[in-house]
């Protein structure tokens, strides 16, 4: 069972996602900008390996977590992603993807490209760090989301099995 | 059994090209039959605008599997993504990502524009590009020359 929180460039908002998910950043307070310091893989993805996914870690369901970016062409990298799984006969139903890129504050974004693409570590990872703080409930609503989801779709699973 | 994947910008032009000398649709000594040379065309109108979905082509010889795929110009991010994807899901067959984009050229993306009319202008258009592209195809294909951005191969 795998799930891939997708974003620009695989280095702020997906990297966040998956660490409320795994329990890397706190999922019921905002999180000081010291704590980002300690999350693997943040501000960290160069732009020479986007579409690379990365492994976050597996959650308390089971579910392998990655994370990957896709600049803004997530309409063709996961068409491709998909149709190769699909030409290879692979089950993709434990094949999940979440757009973790919730509604910025513009400050995360133009940060986010000042260290990514222009090597601007400062001010620019702090400044992400700002930007994802200011938006970090919508995160938590998103991830909250999600795990709910899950946990219905692994009682469904279990159900199904039960009576089969 | 092994998987061949030939991708430029677009998926039904160069890379199409290459699939279809790869698979023996097209032949290696000499120009298609005019049928054929419209068929692609027809094949650009209908599909060139769906990148990111793989076409299957055919299989070869030793029952590899040749697929085309557009890529806009991300084909690198998008090579890693499939490479990925295949490790994650531990696919066993192995796959091959292979770029024609150098043999595409500019009228490709003109004729992708006009395509949205199917006229004999368009038809001209897909003519004249073919007769020029499918001699580098064909000498790309005979000769085997390999490169790719992600240490695959493709065509130089």
């Amino acid at each position: 069972m795998k799930l891939f929180y997708c974003c620009y460039g695989g280095a702020h908002t997906s990297v966040t996602c998956a660490s409320i998910h795994l329990g890397y950043l706190p999922d019921d307070r905002v999180p000081s900008a010291a704590e980002f310091a300690g999350v693997p893989f943040y501000d960290k993805m160069d732009n020479h390996k986007l579409g690379t996914p990365v492994f976050m870690g597996r959650d308390a369901l089971g579910w392998d977590i990655y994370i990957i970016g896709m600049k803004n062409v997530k309409t063709l990298v996961i068409p491709a992603m998909k149709s190769y799984l699909n030409a290879c006969g692979m089950d993709q139903s434990d094949f999940l993807l979440v757009n973790a890129l919730v509604e910025l504050h513009p400050i995360t974004s133009i940060s986010g490209v000042a260290t990514r693409k222009f090597g601007l570590i400062y001010p620019g990872r702090p400044l992400t760090i700002w930007g994802i703080r200011k938006t970090y409930p919508k995160f938590l609503a998103l991830v909250k989301d999600v795990k709910e989801n899950l946990q219905v779709r692994g009682n469904y699973i279990r159900t199904a099995t039960d009576f089969s | 059994m092994m998987r061949i994947i030939y991708y430029s910008h677009w998926g039904t032009y160069a890379a199409y090209t290459m699939a279809a000398l790869h698979t023996g649709l097209y032949p290696e000594d000499r120009l298609p039959p005019d049928d054929w040379i419209w068929a692609q065309h027809e094949l650009c109108l209908r599909y060139g605008e769906q990148t990111g979905n793989l076409i299957y082509t055919g299989m070869d010889e030793q029952f590899t599997e040749i697929y085309t795929l557009g890529c806009r110009r991300h084909g690198e991010m998008i090579v890693r993504a499939i490479q990925h994807i295949s490790d994650i899901f531990e696919v066993h067959e192995t796959v091959h990502m292979i770029s024609a984009e150098s043999l595409d050229g500019m009228l490709p993306v003109l004729l992708q524009k006009l395509n949205s009319r199917d006229n004999s202008f368009t038809k001209m258009l897909f003519k004249d590009w073919f007769y020029r592209s499918y001699p580098k195809c064909q000498h790309a294909f005979q000769n085997g020359k390999l490169c790719n951005p992600e240490g695959n191969q493709g065509f130089s």
